[in-house]
């Protein structure tokens, strides 16, 4: 019978992959949510685009993609408004991004919408179930920040996990 | 809406809003900002303009501003006096 020792190893004696075979997606987690969220607090406060994933190796590279749709910064009472959204794992900070808005006009109520995407390529090393999520946070008092902001048509904002093989 | 109503009732409000209908959705004071009820949200909701409304309110403002600045314009030109309100058009 011939056994076949992948470059002269002993199956037992591999413990990861040979060059060039890593990148392959092992699994993908999303997590999708249409309704309204919105704040006023200056300090980060979830989203509620929240997805757990659990590594299958230390090796892993997590790509998070999260989709804020309607993401609306506004104000009746300030002329420049923004707001802040990140993407963390756990407590740590990967990514962050603003919206901006400033009125040169004398309007009463300012606002303006977008959509933002916030990726990241994560190295979280464990094993262990990790949790991706967005946050947002008010630039300012005053100001109302939100994701999911339409009613007119179905916003869909959007987190998603892939684990891709090291 | 619903975070729109609830800085009408207090501005300075530091609150987070999870959900669309009031009756399902998740509300965290912050910053010991005092609580609303429900009910006094759910009326001032009852009072507000929809999004369509508002949408139509900042258009006419934006009409009535550039008809202002038109006229304002058109005064200068003719050596004609301004109002009050046509000179804050242009007024930096």
């Amino acid at each position: 019978m011939a056994i076949i020792k992948p470059n002269n190893n002993t199956l037992s004696a591999i413990t990861s992959l040979p060059a060039g075979a890593g990148g392959k997606i092992l699994q993908v987690v999303t997590f999708e949510k249409s309704s309204n969220s919105s704040t006023t607090n200056t300090s980060y406060t979830d989203t509620g685009l929240t997805v757990d994933i659990t590594p299958s190796s230390t090796s892993s590279k997590i790509f998070v993609i999260a989709n804020l749709c309607s993401a609306r910064t506004g104000s009746t009472n300030q002329q420049a408004c923004n707001s802040f959204y990140n993407l963390v794992r756990g407590s740590t900070e990967l990514t962050a991004t603003r919206l901006n808005y400033y009125d040169a006009e004398d309007n009463t109520n300012r606002e303006v919408d977008g959509v933002l995407t916030l990726t990241n390529l994560d190295e979280p090393n464990t094993t262990s179930a990790t949790t991706y999520k967005c946050q947002m946070k008010a630039g300012g008092a005053n100001i109302t920040t939100q994701i999911n902001q339409t009613t007119s048509n179905t916003p869909n904002s959007s987190i998603t996990v892939m684990e891709i093989a090291g | 809406m619903i975070i729109e109503a609830i800085l009408e009732i207090n501005p300075n409000a530091v609150v987070t809003v999870d959900g669309n209908d009031i009756n399902t959705c998740e509300i965290t004071w912050h910053n010991g900002t005092t609580p609303i009820s429900k009910a006094d949200i759910e009326a001032k909701i009852a009072e507000m303009p929809t999004e369509e409304e508002k949408r139509t309110a900042r258009e006419e403002e934006r009409t009535a501003r550039e008809n202002l600045k038109a006229s304002a314009k058109a005064k200068l030109i003719a050596g004609e006096p301004l109002t009050e309100e046509e000179a804050n058009t242009i007024v930096l």
